[in-house]
């Protein structure tokens, strides 16, 4: 039988609140075996998604990912509360690939490492964008920084703003600051640009 | 900036939940930002192939699968019929444990759970147990449902079993919260069943309704916002019993409604199916049997529908609407996409195109900023 489903724009997101209970998350610190698989089957393919991105191969995704769970389920006690988790299962996925990159090049400098993380995700196909997307994507990598990687979490890769926060070391009301003032640059580059056009096509 | 950052984020947290939220709402400069944000969200995403998701995390777990019915064992110690029943799990025990619904083994797991339940020692670890089995059915229905591989009949048998234990689990609360409605464990148990109702609506959003399987979701549907319904019940009674306000109003939603039904009347502004009318306005999601977003004017008497709704004030306005069985050729709004008035960037500074409906396409999935897609790598693989 041929199947298909119809998502949202965020296929995994639940809530903006964590999509796990405070009663999960006890019954599975206590090694309760139903609450481990929910918890992988509710995140599994969200932070699969989030190492292929930055590995761009899948069995080492899969391999990675597993690796998270593992790691995560193991130090399951240190987790203060459930709505930290998902951003402190991303931090585990986050130092796994960096290990990883460390692994594969042994004369990487880690901040190499942190930029293949952040600024090189190729997630966007570029090759099916239409013009004004393109110009999209343009005004993006005049952002700084870290106005981009703020932009690039939050909407290629549907990160939450808490996951984001727990990423980048920040709280969440920087990373809502952050994200205004990238969406306002982008539209004032946008502007910028279009009178630009208009000028040169006027001459 | 803290205050346009903050409502930016409120009205983004909503266009990422809502398709078809209104992105000219509010100021011009917020709006224009949201417009922006849709052209964002819609950029074609690189395919990421379907992971194998392998469990390998089980292989490091201390606990094994037989340590996990360590209590059956206690009791059959002191129960030659238990001990009986439990030789008999030895023999298929691994097989009847990952059985499913709509699989023979599946009767044998069940009967393992209601042991469970009759070993429980007081009536909070049979709730608890209730929960527990009832996220089961819920990875069940997951694992079922996404599977291209699925039959019917197996689709079936895990909307009915999570419909059925759900309703259990949360009969099994309630009387539990009845006897000790001030009980430290009433508020966790009714914050997870609240968390598992949330995931089934989630999981019952994602399935894409076809002619077999309508029927189903749509007694799956009615029945969950029952079952809300309850647990907001629920609430209110604990919070009135321990003169706990702040419970009761704890995601409670005691205005849902939903019918499952024939449409008795149809108008463009109003449905009625069977004797439940419905206020119809531009937030009501209409689709028909494939999925597709249709417009009232679609809708014929005698159509079976199941309607989701809210009362505001004296009116109960509908939410969602989805077409079970249509009767005869239904005209197809080839339109179908449910994209939001998304226009590209360059035009956000007119604020003119904001309230045009969405255009026409000859393919939904085709359409610019649709949000209904075929998913090419269907999550779960067997």
């Amino acid at each position: 039988m041929t199947k298909s489903f119809v998502f949202n724009i965020s296929p995994m997101k639940l809530e903006e609140n964590s999509p796990i209970s405070a009663f999960l998350l006890e019954k599975a610190k206590n090694r309760d075996e139903t609450a481990l698989t929910e918890i992988y089957g509710l995140f599994f393919r969200k932070i699969y998604n989030f190492i292929y991105y930055r590995v761009s191969h899948k069995e080492t995704a899969e391999d990675l990912a597993e690796e998270v769970f593992i790691k995560a389920f193991a130090k399951l006690s240190t987790v203060k509360d459930d709505k930290s988790f998902e951003g402190w299962l991303y931090s585990i996925a986050r130092n796994l690939v960096i290990d990883y990159y460390r692994q594969k090049k042994t004369t990487v400098a880690l901040e190499d490492v942190e930029n293949t993380l952040e600024y090189e995700t190729n997630i966007v196909d570029v090759v099916n964008l239409d013009q004004q997307q393109k110009q999209l994507l343009k005004v993006l990598k005049e952002l700084g920084a870290e106005q981009q990687v703020v932009i690039k979490l939050k909407f290629f890769e549907d990160l939450s703003n808490s996951e984001i926060a727990e990423l980048l070391h920040k709280n969440e009301g920087t990373i809502r600051v952050i994200q205004h003032r990238a969406l306002s640059k982008m539209q004032e580059l946008i502007k910028q640009q279009q009178e630009q056009e208009k000028s040169d096509y006027g001459q | 900036m803290d205050n346009s950052a903050e409502k930016l984020n409120t009205a983004l947290e909503q266009l990422r939940q809502n398709p078809n939220f209104n992105l000219g709402i509010g100021q011009a400069e917020l709006s224009s930002l949201l417009k922006l944000s849709a052209s964002l969200l819609v950029l074609p995403k690189n395919p990421v192939p379907t992971p194998l998701m392998n469990h390998r995390y089980a292989a490091t777990k201390a606990k094994s699968f037989w340590f996990a019915w360590e209590h059956i064992s206690r009791l059959a110690a002191a129960s030659t019929a238990a001990m009986l029943l439990l030789s008999a799990f030895a023999v298929t025990g691994y097989a009847a444990y990952h059985s499913a619904p709509g699989q023979t083994l599946f009767a044998v797991k069940k009967s393992a759970e209601k042991l469970q339940m009759v070993l429980a020692y007081n009536q909070n670890q049979k709730a608890s147990l209730q929960i527990e089995i009832t996220q089961k059915r819920l990875n069940e229905a997951r694992l079922i449902l996404q599977n291209p591989s699925s039959n019917i009949e197996q689709e079936k048998a895990a909307l009915t079993e999570l419909t059925a234990q759900t309703s259990t689990a949360i009969e099994v609360i309630n009387t539990v919260t009845a006897n000790n409605p001030k009980g430290d464990n009433n508020h966790p148990l009714l914050s997870s069943m609240e968390t598992i109702t949330k995931q089934q609506q989630t999981l019952l959003k994602e399935i894409k309704p076809s002619g077999e399987i309508n029927e189903a979701a749509g007694t799956a549907l009615v029945a969950l916002n029952k079952n809300s319904a309850k647990i907001s019940e629920i609430k209110q009674s604990i919070a009135i019993a321990s003169n706990d306000q702040t419970l009761a109003k704890l995601n409670s939603d005691p205005d849902s409604v939903a019918v499952l039904g024939k449409i008795s009347a149809i108008t463009k502004t109003n449905i009625t199916v069977e004797k439940t009318a419905f206020a119809i306005n531009s937030q009501t999601v209409i689709k028909n049997a494939e999925g597709k977003i249709i417009t009232p004017e679609s809708l014929k008497p005698e159509t079976k529908v199941s309607v989701s709704g809210k009362k505001d004030g004296e009116t109960l306005v509908a939410k969602d609407i989805l077409v079970i069985n249509e009767l005869g050729t239904e005209p197809e709004v080839k339109s179908a996409s449910t994209t939001p008035d998304i226009k590209p960037f360059a035009s956000t500074t007119s604020t003119s195109a904001i309230s045009e409906p969405a255009k026409p396409t000859t393919n939904p999935n085709q359409a610019q900023g649709s949000y209904i897609f075929e998913d090419p790598n269907p999550q779960f693989v067997k």
